[in-house]
């Protein structure tokens, strides 16, 4: 089956091992990835800051590139997900744009998703070994915009030597919430701190999370305050690809 | 920078640094929060309960005006005063007028946000009225000199320590480590403000329409108390609260104790008949408006009355775990509050503009779906900031995003732009770093964001798969 990848703009300038580690399962799932050449932003910087205006422009621009796809569109974060399927129509566009999404809304899915709707839990493993003692973080998004939380949980049970711990508390919000990461930063940075302070006090060394924002705003916290947890998105966790910095 | 967002961030930044408050809040909202869990998992369909819920509060509203045209015929046929106020300060002059008129020099009051909105106590004590709070929890953040912290629990913020060590040295209490027995000794101490109280002062949590029906809930029995002890009773009502029949309190009554406390129904709820008057004969009910109808009518506005101040939204809110009531410029926290903020009538101006409040919202949705009568709180908090934030934004904010659009809405921009920032990366890494500093990304010690020595479209071309769309 050939699939889209949509690439995430933070994936593309900052974490390009996580679009790596998209492609990684996709393939194992024996899709062909496609990466849409022309294909940029979905708009949800500015939709989030109220810019509606400028968001459309964007929208509109990425409604045109994608208007004829008709295979699966895999988005690897829920907040672009949910921005692509949702919220779209708030947005003034034209006519013939809002008919064009309408048209191939139903293909989008975030990763997770994808994996569940098309039955891949199984193809996609053995996972590599990850041989650490993690905490899975419900990232906003996942949890509320979409149904797979628990797909994903139950993946990152079999990653050989991976010890979740069950921290059933950990459902609160990261900080990042994108623009509202730089408008109120102390704020943000704060409740990223006490994230990651939970997750070091209940012994563990890894903290992964289901969406791009989080990994980006959590991992610059780690790093900057030197908490020795390490950030990964769960297709990180997932596939070998479980560092941020290395480049192919 | 906006001066109103500098304000905003000092007043949460004071809240950050107190980890204690952090601590003690925390672990209060884990217990709501599982308890609310709790008893909404004893509704047989929880979802079409709130979705009756939910119409029943948009069918009220749509009929407000006949509503309390029929309220107020009740009421007065019934020898009960109405009182319509448009604001805050004819409130406060309407409170004070009454005072005078009948010589009142004591006044209890029950829990009401609504008397905290309109500053009622303020101007009582100010025309040398003594106020009393009777609820627990409101008594002790009135002896604190707090606003209280959240709707439905006022010193939630407040460790049991720090309660015992005010009500030793401002009533003389004996020190406890038992909330209990703090409890019990507060109590007592409240009997003769009950016994020589002149005027009682109540919200109210529904107002029936078809019969003058006023509907309060409580756990402690202080508002019983205070019913039957005030010789003159004052009763205001935010005019949202109408509904139409006794039929139509039910699914609040029956949502409202779950999504604020976890309980199935509070200990006592009153219902107070238009008939019933206390000893002077005297009984007053004020219909406050206060920005309401400026809400009702606003594009965004008008779902936001139907809030039935159960407080579940600030419960599961993320932000308000970590700045509480006490981090909120508004007269409501968490994310009603800072929705009800942009409508609410400005009383004092405090530098801070309500559409700054709208940042207080990391969009992270919990609150949205936990709400008893469905308010789309996180999507209307995006719909305020489209409303209002394009016509404060500065110049410079304005080109930010004109350059977002222009960049990503033409391939060859883009791919020029991406080219751009990473030459800067490599040549002036100094730059990169005061830029972001700008933005306030890498402050308080978050590090700065490198941009990946090669973009991923650029790794997946190397990578010789085909990219062809």
């Amino acid at each position: 089956m050939n699939v889209y990848l949509f690439i995430p703009c933070l994936v593309n300038e900052f974490l390009p091992q996580l679009g790596l580690a998209a492609v990684d399962l996709l393939e194992r799932a024996g899709c062909r990835v496609i990466i849409p050449k022309k294909q940029r932003c979905c708009g949800q910087v500015g939709y989030n800051s109220g810019q509606w205006g400028e968001a459309a422009k964007v929208a509109t621009t990425l409604i045109r590139e994608l208007q004829d796809v008709t295979n699966p569109i895999i988005v690897p974060s829920a907040s672009c997900t949910s921005m692509l399927r949702d919220r779209l129509g708030d947005l003034e566009l034209a006519d013939m744009d809002i008919q064009a999404w309408n048209h191939f809304r139903d293909n989008i899915f975030e990763l997770s998703e994808f994996i569940r709707v098309y039955n891949l839990e199984e193809v996609i493993q053995p996972f590599p070994t990850l041989n650490r003692c993690a905490v899975f973080h419900a990232s906003c998004h996942l949890l509320h915009n979409t149904n797979s939380l628990s797909v994903v949980h139950n993946l990152l049970k079999q990653v050989p030597q991976l010890r979740l711990h069950d921290e059933p508390a950990l459902g609160a919000c990261c900080g990042f919430g994108g623009i509202f990461s730089t408008k109120l930063p102390e704020l943000s940075v704060k409740m990223g701190t006490r994230l990651l302070h939970r997750i070091k006090s209940a012994g563990c060394d890894t903290l992964i999370v289901g969406d791009v924002g989080c990994t980006l705003h959590l991992h610059s916290i780690a790093i900057g305050t030197g908490c020795e947890i390490q950030v990964l998105h769960y297709a990180q966790a997932l596939t070998s690809r479980d560092t941020h910095r290395a480049v192919p | 920078m906006n001066s109103a967002l500098k304000k905003l961030q000092a007043q949460i930044s004071r809240v950050l640094s107190d980890e204690d408050m952090h601590l003690a809040l925390s672990s209060s909202l884990r217990r709501v929060r599982q308890r609310m869990r709790a008893s909404f998992s004893r509704f047989h369909d929880l979802d079409a309960s709130r979705q009756k819920a939910s119409n029943v509060r948009d069918r009220t509203l749509q009929k407000l005006p006949t509503l309390l045209e029929k309220f107020e015929t009740v009421l007065v046929k019934n020898r009960v005063e109405v009182l319509y106020v448009r604001d805050a300060i004819e409130a406060q002059q309407e409170i004070v007028r009454l005072t005078k008129k009948n010589a009142v020099t004591r006044c209890i009051s029950s829990k009401s946000m609504l008397l905290e909105e309109l500053q009622i106590e303020h101007a009582l004590s100010d025309s040398g009225v003594e106020v009393i709070r009777t609820d627990l929890g409101d008594r002790i953040v009135q002896l604190a000199g707090h606003r209280p912290s959240h709707v439905t629990a006022p010193c939630l913020h407040m460790s049991t320590q720090q309660i015992s060590t005010l009500l030793n040295q401002r009533l003389g209490l004996a020190k406890s480590n038992d909330a209990r027995t703090l409890a019990r000794q507060l109590s007592q101490s409240l009997k003769n403000a009950f016994l020589q109280a002149e005027l009682g002062l109540t919200g109210a949590n529904c107002a029936i329409a078809e019969n003058g029906y006023i509907v309060l809930i409580e756990n402690e029995g202080n508002i019983k108390t205070l019913l039957s002890n005030a010789k003159i009773l004052v009763t205001v009502v935010g005019i949202e609260k109408l509904v139409e029949t006794l039929t139509d309190a039910a699914p609040i009554l029956d949502l409202l104790p779950a999504a604020a406390t976890g309980q199935n129904i509070t200990a006592y709820v009153s219902f107070l008949s238009p008939a019933y008057k206390p000893s002077s004969g005297k009984r007053y009910v004020m219909l406050v408006d206060n920005g309401r109808t400026d809400a009702y009518n606003a594009k965004y506005g008008k779902s936001l009355l139907k809030c039935i101040k159960c407080g579940a939204c600030m419960n599961v809110c993320p932000i308000y775990e970590n700045i509480s009531g006490m981090g909120y410029p508004s007269r409501y926290p968490g994310p009603i509050g800072i929705l009800l903020e942009q409508y609410l009538t400005r009383q004092n101006n405090d530098g801070i503009e309500p559409h700054i409040l709208l940042w207080l919202c990391s969009l992270c949705g919990a609150c949205q779906e936990v709400c008893p009568v469905r308010i789309r709180l996180t999507e209307l908090i995006i719909a305020h900031r489209s409303e209002l934030l394009p016509h404060h934004a500065g110049t410079m904010e304005k080109m930010v995003y004109k350059s977002w659009s222009s960049m990503y809405a033409n391939a060859g921009l883009y791919s020029f732009g991406s080219k751009i920032l990473h030459v800067v990366t490599r040549v002036a890494p100094l730059l990169v770093t005061l830029a972001q500093k700008k933005i306030g990304w890498n402050t308080h010690g978050r590090a700065l964001l490198s941009p990946a020595k090669s973009v991923l479209r650029k790794s997946w071309k190397k990578l010789n798969k085909r990219s062809n769309a």
